[in-house]
């Protein structure tokens, strides 16, 4: 058996890792797989209530959907004024010299290890990703790469790693190769996985060795396609050293997914800049918030629970759960407000795109696996506040149940209804008004794109040369393609993710394939 | 060792700058949010059921209201209520949803220079909406003749004898539209396979001419508006024998009878068309908010009960349909004219395309105050046909097509 000496007390349960329910036995089996279910049989039974509410209760249905078309209203116009807010914030910081501001700590003990888990990546989108971590204003020999391939990739990831290996080793403090061996019993091959076994090979390889302490090693997990900001590191840094518990904190920047925002179809522009406001909402209020894609975490506290989980889809959010969980509560993500720029997802055809940011999206949403290991590890560890545990168990409820059903029930089932009510349903004003009181709501809400638009428009890198001042316009327009992407790549793949995990049919790691 | 601790204590007023939206800041905009949903959704949910607040009346600031909703069919045109013009929202394509309206009888027009005007008296009640459709025929008849030969471009051309004949010519005179091409000598002709296919069509119609044996009674009552009848039983016919003509679209069938052409709903209870019913709570007052032919029939109704048996079993075996009286026939203003054939107007259920002695016009079913008759053709014409969602008729052996939209001139 392992050494799980370095590992917290809560850490060393076997179901600390767990994945799905299969994994488990007993009781605790029954309970993880009824909270597998609980999701997607909640948004479905919501989803078919308003339908048969629609049929059956007409009236009420109608006064349900007008209470719920204001709240839309409300929340968008809350939510609008998080997004406004760190807009200026993220930009204040872009401005400040993070390398100024850091003088005054005494920094120089510490290692940043950045973890660049690749598959099938073109050579030049990690080229890239190498470049700007070079160009950082930070000391390179404090930076370990650790460029992590997977063996299942085949030569040709291998012989781009020794590129990269040999262009690069000489400038940072320590570039190392890993290749995540294929087919480890226990494991699901994705990117959790190999990020999981990059880390121990640091640990062993590099760490260790070299006498470095792992608390003062910061780790950084960014997708293949991060491009650094200048002041990252120093951002990170005085962000670290200014925690309120810096060894039990994440880390986490604002993932902006502009790499290629000029070359992708308005579809993929819109759902990339929808998901970079939405982390920036998270921002503000840094208690909803879990680690997401790429960030920042203290070696120390990964290496307390056992790195990434190597089981699971989710892992970028999985692993701020398992250190909630091993730190009894006691762990926080802190927002850097200060960004990453990473890639739209974008394919070779607008067809491609969309199939692309589905199943994209399918495998972020699939992240309400994390609600049936938190929900269920909350019954297990009584040493989390009571008022904290449920705080969150609502949070995490209500979250992924508007995900998928709020945009249907706006744009959609806001008119069942007026087709399914009955005559004397149809026959009333309330009926003949539902559809203009939801509209003219809807429209009050459209408020909130516009403020998205304008703030698009800032986010913008550079103009290419070759692409026309009118693509301006474009970019300011896109935006009424918002209730389209809600439904199509946020409540569509957010239901199949859910309605899989309610069924038992388990998904795997989907890689999102990257152009340049 | 050397590891971090928290600075806080250190930091200068970059502090303000970097620190994310204060707590204080976001609970007090979350419960003013709450707030506001809590005293909002009420006013939402009283507005969208029809009440209205006049902080400036003297009394009873709080009133009911209904809406309107007018169903345009053919033609657009400008929406009149009580003979001020009123603009509406479009809910669905083809229709204008008007609210706000005072309850009681209100008088709707809907017009368009060029078109026949279409009016109506309408009773509105608190948090309903009245439904009818409206339709706008040209008033200028919209013709396209239908020629033997084409030219090669395949342009009807009309012979020239075409022009002399009566129909034709006054219908020049009168500046109709008529859609043509001029014959001329460079034209290789060919012959039209429309034209030969409405020789065929009309060659084989079985007009079904009225019996002429109209009664008395029934010719006399049509259309009045008065008291009740006291014999009303009298003057429906509760006969389930198959008229001389039947044709049916959507659970409505319309069929002559002793003269008199008459719509009756055979569809599902549940989908009868509003015209057909009278809402319980408006029975005491149906003559004066609907006329008396509609609370004869009511009247009727309510006595018998049970209507003839329609060809779907399933239909109305009672008239008390969810809190209303339906009738299930409607008799239709063929101007005291011979029918000589009638159709649904094409893509409709609620108008009746009829060829009468002096033109081919359109009734509307629903009777409600009155029934809007408008002309499609005026003139004595040979024979009506609907074919294929289009109009023809067949004047002096000339045959037509009669356009129900406007044209340019």
């Amino acid at each position: 058996m392992a050494d799980q000496s370095h590992l917290l007390p809560y850490a060393t349960r076997a179901d600390f890792h767990v994945g799905r329910a299969p994994e488990l036995t007993g009781r605790d089996r029954v309970l993880y797989r009824f909270l597998e279910i609980l999701p997607g049989f909640s948004a479905w039974t919501t989803l078919v209530g308003v339908v048969l509410l629609s049929i059956y209760a007409p009236f009420i249905a109608a006064y349900f959907i007008i209470a719920f078309a204001l709240y839309w209203v409300l929340k968008t116009a809350f939510l609008s004024y998080h997004l406004r807010y760190n807009w200026k914030r993220l930009r204040q910081h872009m401005k400040l010299d993070w390398q100024a501001l850091i003088e005054r700590f005494t920094y120089d003990h510490l290692y940043q290890v950045v973890i660049l888990p690749f598959y099938k990546e073109p050579e030049a989108v990690i080229a890239a990703t190498l470049e700007a971590i070079a160009a950082t204003r930070y000391d390179k020999k404090s930076i370990i790469i650790v460029l992590a391939t997977e063996e299942r990739a085949g030569e040709s990831a291998q012989h781009i790693a020794r590129n990269m290996h040999e262009k690069w080793s000489g400038v940072f403090g320590n570039f190392l190769v890993t290749t995540h061996p294929q087919d480890v019993p226990g494991e699901m091959a994705g990117k959790g996985s190999n990020a999981a076994y990059a880390a121990e090979q640091v640990r062993s390889k590099v760490l260790d060795p070299h006498g470095i302490l792992y608390q003062h090693v910061l780790v950084s997990i960014f997708d293949i396609d991060t491009v650094l900001y200048q002041d990252y590191f120093n951002c990170l840094i005085w962000h670290f050293m200014t925690a309120a518990r810096p060894l039990k904190s994440s880390f986490q920047p604002v993932p902006i997914f502009n790499n290629n925002i000029w070359q992708a179809p308005a579809v993929a522009r819109v759902v990339a800049m929808s998901s970079t406001f939405w982390e920036m909402i998270q921002q503000e209020r840094p208690e909803r918030m879990a680690t997401f894609s790429s960030h920042s975490v203290s070696f120390k506290a990964l290496y307390e629970v056992g790195y990434w989980q190597s089981n699971m889809v989710s892992e970028d959010s999985r692993i701020y759960w398992n250190l909630l969980l091993a730190n009894d509560g006691e762990y926080d993500v802190v927002p850097l407000s200060y960004p990453v720029s990473m890639d739209a997802n974008a394919g070779v055809s607008v067809w491609d795109t969309v199939k692309q940011i589905y199943k994209q999206h399918r495998r972020w949403t699939y992240g309400v696996e994390n609600f049936c290991y938190v929900i269920y590890h909350f019954t297990k560890n009584k040493r989390i506040p009571l008022g904290k545990r449920l705080k969150i168990a609502f949070q995490q409820a209500e979250g992924y149940w508007s995900l998928v059903t709020n945009p249907i029930m706006l744009f959609i089932l806001g008119w069942t209804p007026i087709f399914l009510g009955g005559q004397e349903f149809h026959q009333t004003v309330l009926s003949f008004n539902l559809p203009i009181v939801v509209r003219d709501l809807l429209s009050l809400a459209m408020f909130g794109l516009v403020v998205s638009s304008v703030i698009s428009l800032t986010m913008l890198p550079t103009r290419p040369t070759e692409t026309s001042r009118l693509q301006y316009v474009v970019m300011a327009l896109q935006w009424i393609l918002v209730p389209l992407t809600m439904i199509v790549f946020s409540a569509l793949p957010g239901l199949d993710a859910q309605t899989r995990l309610m069924l038992g049919k388990y998904m795997g790691f989907w890689v999102t394939p990257k152009h340049r | 060792m050397n590891t971090p601790t928290s600075h806080s204590s250190t930091l200068t007023s970059y502090e303000s700058v970097v620190r994310p939206l204060p707590r204080i800041y976001r609970r007090i905009i979350f419960i003013l949010g709450c707030v506001l949903f809590v005293v909002a959704v009420p006013l939402f949910i009283l507005y969208a059921m029809g009440y209205r607040f006049d902080p400036f009346a003297t009394e009873n600031g709080i009133t009911a209201t209904g809406g309107l909703y007018i169903g345009i069919v053919e033609n657009e045109g400008n929406i009149y209520l009580r003979d001020q013009a009123v603009r509406g929202s479009r809910i669905f394509l083809n229709g204008v949803y008007l609210q706000n309206i005072e309850p009681g009888v209100q008088q709707v027009h809907v017009q368009l220079p060029g078109l026949q005007t279409w009016v109506k008296d309408l009773p509105v009640f608190p948090h309903m909406v009245t439904e009818t459709r409206a339709f706008l025929l040209p008033e200028q008849p919209q013709i396209r003749v239908v020629t033997p030969t084409l030219n090669a471009q395949s342009v009807a051309v009309l012979p020239v004898d075409f022009t002399a004949t009566t129909s034709l010519a006054a219908a020049i005179a009168n500046n109709q539209y008529i859609e043509y091409s001029e014959p001329s000598d460079e034209n290789i002709y060919q012959a039209n396979p429309e034209y030969e296919s409405l020789e065929n069509l009309f060659a084989t119609l079985v007009q079904a001419t009225s019996t002429g044996d109209r009664t008395e009674d029934a010719a006399g009552k049509s259309f009045s508006f008065g008291v009740l009848p006291s014999s009303a039983t009298t003057t429906i016919a509760t006969s389930t024998s198959i008229a001389t003509t039947t044709k049916e679209q959507d659970g409505i069938q319309i069929s002559l009878r002793e003269g008199e052409l008459f719509g009756q709903y055979v569809g599902a209870a549940r989908l009868v068309p509003e015209y057909f019913c009278v809402p319980n709570y408006a029975l005491a007052s149906t003559t004066e908010l609907y006329g008396a032919q509609v609370a004869f029939g009511i009247e009727y109704a309510r006595k018998l009960h049970i209507f003839p048996q329609p060809p779907q079993q399933e239909a109305m075996v009672t008239t008390n349909l969810e809190g209303k009286v339906c009738r299930h026939e409607i008799r239709l203003d063929t101007k005291r004219q011979t029918v000589y054939s009638f159709y649904f107007l094409p893509t409709t259920k609620d108008f009746v395309v009829m060829h009468l002695e002096d033109g081919v016009y359109v009734v509307e079913l629903d009777d409600r105050s009155w029934q809007n008759v408008q002309t499609l053709f005026s003139g004595a014409v040979d024979g009506l046909l609907v074919d294929n969602n289009r109009i023809f008729i067949m004047v002096d052996g000339v045959f037509l097509e009669l356009y129900t939209t406007l044209h340019s001139i």
